[in-house]
């Protein structure tokens, strides 16, 4: 059973370079690819694909309006995040949106082939810098930009394993350091992180729907 | 100093000048013009009034023993002249023999009596209710009797030192004539032989027609004064009031105490306090030095009012004043003449006082100068007046004019002081308006500068972060780039390595953006983002990796810069081993102490298990010895301290100490 793959990208070198490396891995099918926004919302039309990877950066809008239509349109679709530099602003905005993981343009075929299992089986990768940001939410704090103006955070509820998963993940350790001091396995500590994400997604849409109502823009 | 009111409504001006007009061309001359209207020509319109042209008169000497005393004038009111020794003369009325000024006096005074006959044939019998009354403008040089066909019926010493002051009224009896028959009326009036005498117009007429005259002389000649006294002394206590709250405006005490002297001084023209002929003598020299005090005062007064000092002048005067005063004291024989010497005198120096001062008020062109020496002329245009006509007994039918100066004095310090107040009213109220514009200006101003505060700042930090980006860009990125090109043009070129460096540098600008947030540069993290990038490294590698960070939680670096170079020297120690030491353990362990001063510190140590080197040989120019060179600069500019050791074969070990906050 091959894991249909759909993406949207502006960069035509990249999506030469990720169309190849679908179909040269086994298990992996191309579903289908758009250029912009655009012609990405088009792709709901169609039925729906297993994997959605989308960039951010498309030239006429964020990626992040797909991500949350692909949340409504294809609710069994996992979404990744193609990122450039896989900094922690964009990544943890797109886990906010409801992606599931990221991919780093700069990864061979055979990462990304990996990543894209990963995350088809149920799993989330995490870096020190996107758990320290998640440890912020579950703190109550705002991540506050350097300049700009803090964003409304609601306090993030994990369970006791998840936030251990994200307090060793914050230490630098690798997803086998973290197994063998929890004493799990490496997928069941990426699917802690998944479930880590899952529920900042509600909580970051819970805070919109809050400050809407307080904006006056949605009446109770 | 300038008095010009600034700002006043053209109805406020309106009213201050006329005012001053009222005060000074209607009022006063208005008194001035009763005065003289109505007197001289008393009763000339009704027809029962007889005005006596004539009397015979005849100067009686009186014996050696005469003493100016109530009681030698109670004896010889009694007594009648000796008539057969009388040379009568004709005398026109008013009859004077004028005060002479220059005169000495000896020890005692001689005294005369002067007689003045004349007859007057009534047409018809008076009745008891309206008798006939003989009328006269005043009587000066001592206490006068009146006899009618040889009877006596008038020797009134009540009061007798004020007879020079009040009018002559008094009434026929009946029983002294009868109807049809003339009657014979004489005035006797002794006087100090020296002094002279004088004697007003004589009316006789129905006490009717002649009450309007004597009521109207007695309001002028004493009621007025009395009002003036009351007026100016409420204004003087007013005044003293205000001083005794302000003690340095001490214009208000003077004010003060020219009050009191003008209520002395014009005291002469009502009462005569003293009942004996010593403190009678006391109260004259009082009430006539009193007129200098009046001087005195208003000049000083005039002075602390404008702000300006003349001390000179002032101390002339004032010795002046002192000086009038104790020569006029009655210890002294010649006082009773002295008195009109040193009014001409006074008037004299107060004139050529006057002169400068109004040169002064006119040249700074002040108002407030300008009125007080108009006063102070209408004040010494009366002295003199007085002095001509009245103290020197040249015009006994005139009214004494000195008095009236007081309602001038009063007109003039009420003006002052009522202008005084509402300009400082005024000036409150403007001094408030510009304290609340002040204050808003400075509000604004604050607010202002708040705002440009928070800029700058903002700017400030931008500056930082924008500088710290550029630093990290060159210094990781530019450098790998650099490398990575190099390799590529060069013989062993490797796609593999190329790529490998390349997606280095797409790490370094990762860690960059991640680090965009100030406070995003704890050690924590930073230590755990190096940890996690080289961990497949080691394993690679093979060698075990040991991370013994203690104490770092809360620490932070002492600047944002220091991350960056801190991240480099671990970077370059880091591949130092996984390439060259072959290590089979590389640990890295934490502490934080206290350096030689006690600033908190953090000692970081790097120890690898691997083949070690020779020093010599790092100091040689390869690319190890570049990179630890590199992390030396690096620990300087931090402010720390780095050192390294290393045995061949028993690996190296690395030593970083840091300040931190």
């Amino acid at each position: 059973m091959t894991i249909s793959i759909a993406f949207v990208d502006d960069d035509a070198v990249f999506c030469e370079f990720l169309s190849q490396a679908i179909q040269a891995e086994d298990g992996l099918s191309l579903h289908s690819q758009a250029v912009n926004l655009a012609t990405g919302q088009k792709l709901f039309q169609q039925k729906p694909a297993d994997i959605l990877l989308v960039d951010l950066g498309l030239p006429d809008g964020s990626g992040l309006s797909l991500i949350s239509q692909a949340r409504k349109d294809w609710p069994h679709c996992q979404i990744m995040v193609i990122s450039v530099f896989g900094d922690r602003a964009n990544i943890v905005a797109a886990i906010k949106a409801g992606a599931a993981g990221y991919l780093l343009k700069g990864m061979d075929a055979k990462q990304i082939a990996q990543e894209i299992r990963v995350v088809h089986q149920g799993g989330s990768a995490i870096s020190p810098e996107i758990a320290k940001e998640l440890l912020r939410y579950v703190s109550g704090e705002p991540s506050g930009q350097s300049l700009g103006q803090p964003e409304p955070c609601a306090k993030l509820l994990l369970s006791p394993r998840e936030l251990e998963v994200l307090v060793l993940a914050n230490k630098g350790l690798t997803y086998s350091e973290v197994a063998n001091t929890m004493g799990i396995t490496e997928s069941t500590v990426k699917s802690f992180v998944r479930r880590a994400y899952q529920k900042l997604q509600v909580t970051s849409k819970t805070e919109a729907l809050y400050e809407l109502q307080r904006s006056g823009k949605i009446l109770d | 100093m300038n008095f010009s009111a600034q700002g006043k409504s053209w109805i406020e001006r309106a009213s201050s000048k006329a005012i001053y007009f009222i005060y000074l061309f209607v009022g006063l001359p208005l008194v001035l013009g009763i005065a003289y209207l109505l007197l001289p020509q008393e009763q000339a319109g009704a027809s029962s009034v007889l005005r006596i042209e004539q009397a015979q008169r005849w100067i009686e000497p009186l014996p050696a023993d005469a003493e100016f005393t109530q009681e030698y004038f109670a004896k010889l009111s009694q007594q009648p002249g000796n008539f057969a020794q009388a040379e009568w003369q004709t005398a026109t009325l008013p009859s004077v023999v004028e005060l002479d000024a220059k005169e000495n006096l000896g020890e005692k005074p001689v005294l005369a009596r002067a007689w003045f006959k004349f007859s007057v044939k009534p047409s018809e019998p008076a009745s008891p209710s309206n008798p006939f009354v003989l009328y006269g403008t005043r009587a000066m040089g001592g206490p006068y009797s009146v006899w009618v066909n040889g009877q006596l019926v008038f020797a009134n010493l009540d009061d007798w030192r004020m007879l020079w002051n009040k009018p002559i009224f008094i009434p026929i009896p009946q029983n002294t004539y009868q109807a049809g028959q003339p009657v014979e009326i004489m005035l006797a009036l002794p006087h100090r032989a020296t002094l002279g005498y004088a004697l007003g117009s004589l009316y006789l007429g129905n006490q009717s027609d002649l009450m309007l005259a004597r009521d109207t002389r007695f309001v002028l000649q004493t009621g007025l004064p009395l009002v003036s006294m009351l007026m100016i002394g409420v204004t003087g206590l007013f005044s003293l009031g205000l001083w005794a709250r302000r003690r340095h405006d001490s214009a208000n005490l003077w004010l003060f105490v020219m009050a009191v002297s003008l209520i002395v001084c014009n005291l002469q023209f009502t009462h005569d306090v003293a009942y004996s002929a010593i403190r009678s003598q006391w109260f004259g020299s009082l009430v006539d030095s009193a007129i200098s005090w009046v001087f005195l005062s208003f000049f000083i007064f005039v002075q602390r009012y404008v702000g300006a000092s003349y001390p000179k002048i002032t101390a002339l005067l004032a010795f002046f004043t002192a000086l009038n005063t104790l020569l006029t004291l009655p210890i002294w024989g010649w006082q009773v003449h002295a008195i009109l010497l040193q009014h001409y005198i006074l008037l004299a120096t107060y004139g050529l006082v006057m002169i400068l001062l109004t040169w002064l008020a006119v040249s700074q062109k002040s108002k407030e100068a300008i009125i007080f020496c108009i006063s102070i002329w209408i004040m010494l245009l009366g002295g003199l007046h007085d002095l001509s006509r009245m103290t020197s007994q040249l015009k006994p039918d005139a009214i004494f004019i000195f008095p009236y100066g007081a309602f001038v004095l009063f007109f003039v310090a009420e003006y002052l002081l009522r202008r005084r107040h509402l300009s400082l009213l005024s000036q409150v109220e403007q001094n408030n308006a510009n304290l609340k514009q002040k204050l808003n200006e400075q509000q604004e101003q604050l607010l202002n500068q708040q705002n440009l505060l928070i800029q700058a700042r903002e700017q400030a930090v931008l500056l930082a972060e924008r500088t710290r980006l550029l630093r990290d860009i060159h210094d990781g990125i530019g450098s790998t780039l650099t490398a990575t090109v190099i390799h590529l043009r060069g013989k062993n070129a490797s796609p593999e390595n190329a790529a490998a460096q390349v997606q280095s540098c797409l790490e370094d600008i990762r860690m960059v953006m991640d680090s965009i947030e100030p406070e995003s540069h704890d050690l924590p993290t930073l230590f755990a983002s190096l940890r996690r990038r080289f961990t497949d490294a080691f394993v690679a590698a093979g060698i075990q990796a040991h991370w013994q960070l203690d104490d770092i939680e809360q620490l932070q670096l002492k600047s944002s810069g220091d991350a960056l170079h801190l991240t480099r020297i671990i970077q370059e120690i880091i591949t130092n081993c996984l390439k060259h030491s072959q290590a089979k353990n590389f640990s890295v362990t934490t502490c934080l102490t206290q350096n030689v001063e006690s600033q908190p510190q953090l000692k970081i140590e790097f120890t690898d298990d691997g083949q070690g080197f020779i020093a010599a040989s790092i100091v040689a120019a390869s690319a190890t010895g570049r990179g630890i060179l590199n992390v030396q600069q690096r620990v300087q500019k931090m402010h720390g301290v780095f050192e390294i050791q290393s045995k061949q074969s028993h690996g190296v070990r690395h030593g970083i100490k840091l300040p931190v906050a």
